[in-house]
């Protein structure tokens, strides 16, 4: 079977299965490994570490920069199409880095991870921590002391913290 | 977040400036260990030495021998920008390179170069906003400048704020939050704002060798020999003044120890830390100038090379003691070519030490040595 018509069947850690290209699968570096490693018979790779509504989001993702490459499509096309889809909630934007990450996507992983740092520039330590539930584990003599070694930094931060 | 691999979380870090960095390194300690190595460029710089060799193409016209170029980099090490002064085509061309892309990003030209003799430009610690000197051209008179103040962006550099000044510029500095830019021309001291609005002027013929810096507080620091410039001599009397925002007032802080005796040269520091060289006695001392605002607390004294220099972004980097390749670029055939340089660093750590560090950037040789040690 020639790859051009090649089908590559992804199954999701819920087993959803998605029916999809090989030049769109092997996007993914992770996949491209996968299949160079076994026979052109297997068409089914299991995606263990993703869910079906993350699954279903890269493989977007991979289409629709595969076919922007194909048709050469213009940079400003692509951000534009970039922006709108990471507009998702931030529990599916860190599904879709830790599946980007696992599956080996560098465009999709920087993208998301560009995403990530526009939404923390500019928030105080508490803003960021609010932003992305996490919960804050330094004790305070442990942060003095870190803002202190990196004073450059600190002290604008927390003139930024003042400012709001 | 806290699901994110350390890499995922470095990742992050690359698009965020320092401020930045380090608040999301003081979410946890999961987030610290991920931002950890990108947190301070001095780190990279220690850890990673061949940092930086960068192949800047110049599209269009090629540079002639009148072309100066000068290079800076930002203070989190992630944008380079290029300046080049052509005097005989009195352009000034400035390049915005991204790094890692190593492509250039944003280009500017300004059509008001002047005829030659001087140039400066620095860079913010951001790598946001560029002031440029140079000579002006609309009246050929030699001793005026234009000084332009651009915002930079990946996309855009744009001139935002233009001032003439009737006087050789000697240093630019931005203050740390980069609200505040001090220039020193010849006898004269002016603050702009970083939109560039002027904010302070203070001018006194008598100023030899001026020196302007912000301490941490943001305060202006103004170091000159007061001596008798009709006679362009310099006096044994070495002054230190301060002015505060709204910077109205120009204060003279008591006179530095030990600067009656002699020569000496003054470095300042971003951080406030002054550092003056006795020329006789080949002697350096370090003096904390932010210790009350009103006196010094000496916290260095050590023989050196008089090869002073502060990295103004890194104030506890503050000494080149021996530069055995200086920074220079090269145009071969349009393409630019950073050449490698080897600079040894001095450290105040608390004050009080002072560590030597050897730092290589780049490993490239001039093509000519290169073709040398191959013909032998």
């Amino acid at each position: 079977m020639t790859e051009k018509g090649r089908i590559v069947k992804m199954v999701s850690q819920d087993q959803e299965e998605f029916e999809v290209e090989y030049g769109v699968a092997t996007m993914s570096t992770l996949i491209a490994n996968v299949l160079q490693d076994v026979s052109e018979e297997t068409t089914t790779v299991p995606i263990p570490n993703v869910n079906a509504q993350v699954l279903a989001k890269v493989i977007e993702y991979c289409r629709y920069h595969y076919e922007a490459k194909r048709i050469d499509q213009s940079e400003e096309d692509i951000e534009r199409w970039n922006k709108d889809f990471m507009k998702v909630d931030n529990k599916t934007l860190f599904n879709i880095l830790i599946a980007a990450s696992f599956l080996d996507i560098a465009d999709l992983l920087d993208l998301g991870c560009k995403t990530v740092a526009g939404m923390i520039k500019d928030k105080s330590v508490e803003q960021i921590r609010e932003l992305f539930c996490i919960e804050g584990d330094f004790t305070e003599e442990q942060e003095a002391k870190m803002r202190e070694e990196n004073n450059w930094g600190s002290e604008m931060s927390q003139e930024n913290n003042a400012a709001q | 977040m806290e699901n994110l691999s350390r890499d995922s979380v470095d990742n992050i870090a690359r698009y965020l400036p320092g401020k930045d960095r380090l608040s999301l390194a003081l979410c946890s300690k999961s987030s610290f260990e991920g931002v950890r190595r990108k947190l301070e460029f001095k780190v990279l710089a220690r850890e990673q030495p061949e940092a930086i060799r960068i192949l800047h193409k110049r599209w269009g016209r090629g540079p002639g021998r009148e072309n100066f170029v000068k290079w800076m980099i930002s203070g989190n090490g992630e944008v380079v920008v290029v300046v080049d002064w052509n005097f005989k085509k009195r352009e000034i061309v400035v390049d915005r390179i991204g790094i890692p892309e190593n492509k250039v990003s944003s280009s500017l030209l300004i059509q008001s170069g002047g005829y030659g003799g001087h140039f400066s430009a620095e860079l913010s610690y951001s790598g946001t906003i560029l002031a440029i000197v140079a000579m002006d051209y609309y009246n050929e008179q030699r001793d005026l400048f234009d000084l332009h103040i651009c915002r930079v962006t990946s996309s855009k550099i744009h001139v935002i704020a233009s001032h003439m000044l009737n006087e050789a510029t000697a240093e630019i500095v931005f203050s740390r939050s980069e609200k505040y830019i001090a220039v020193a021309a010849k006898t004269k001291a002016l603050i702009l704002s970083s939109g560039g609005e002027t904010l302070f002027t203070k001018r006194d013929s008598s100023w030899i060798n001026l020196r302007v810096a912000f301490t941490k507080r943001e305060e202006l620091l103004v170091f000159s020999n007061d001596g008798s410039r009709t006679a362009g001599r310099e006096s044994s009397s070495y002054q230190m003044r301060m002015s505060s925002p709204p910077f109205d007032t120009l204060v003279r802080l008591p006179s530095i120890p030990g600067t009656e005796q002699g020569t000496c040269r003054a470095r300042l520091s971003s951080n406030g830390m002054l550092i003056v060289y006795y020329e006789q006695r080949q002697l350096y001392e370090v003096f904390d100038v932010n210790a009350g605002s009103s006196g010094y607390r000496s916290c260095l004294r050590s023989c050196i090379d008089s090869n002073i220099r502060i990295t103004p972004f890194m104030p506890n980097l503050f000494i080149s003691y021996e530069v055995v390749r200086t920074v220079q670029a090269l145009y071969l055939n349009n393409i630019c070519v950073l050449l490698s340089y080897r600079i040894l660093l001095g450290t105040i750590l608390e004050g009080r030490q002072v560590h030597g560090m050897d730092l290589f950037y780049g490993a490239s040789r001039r093509p000519q040595q290169a073709a040398e040690s191959n013909n032998t």
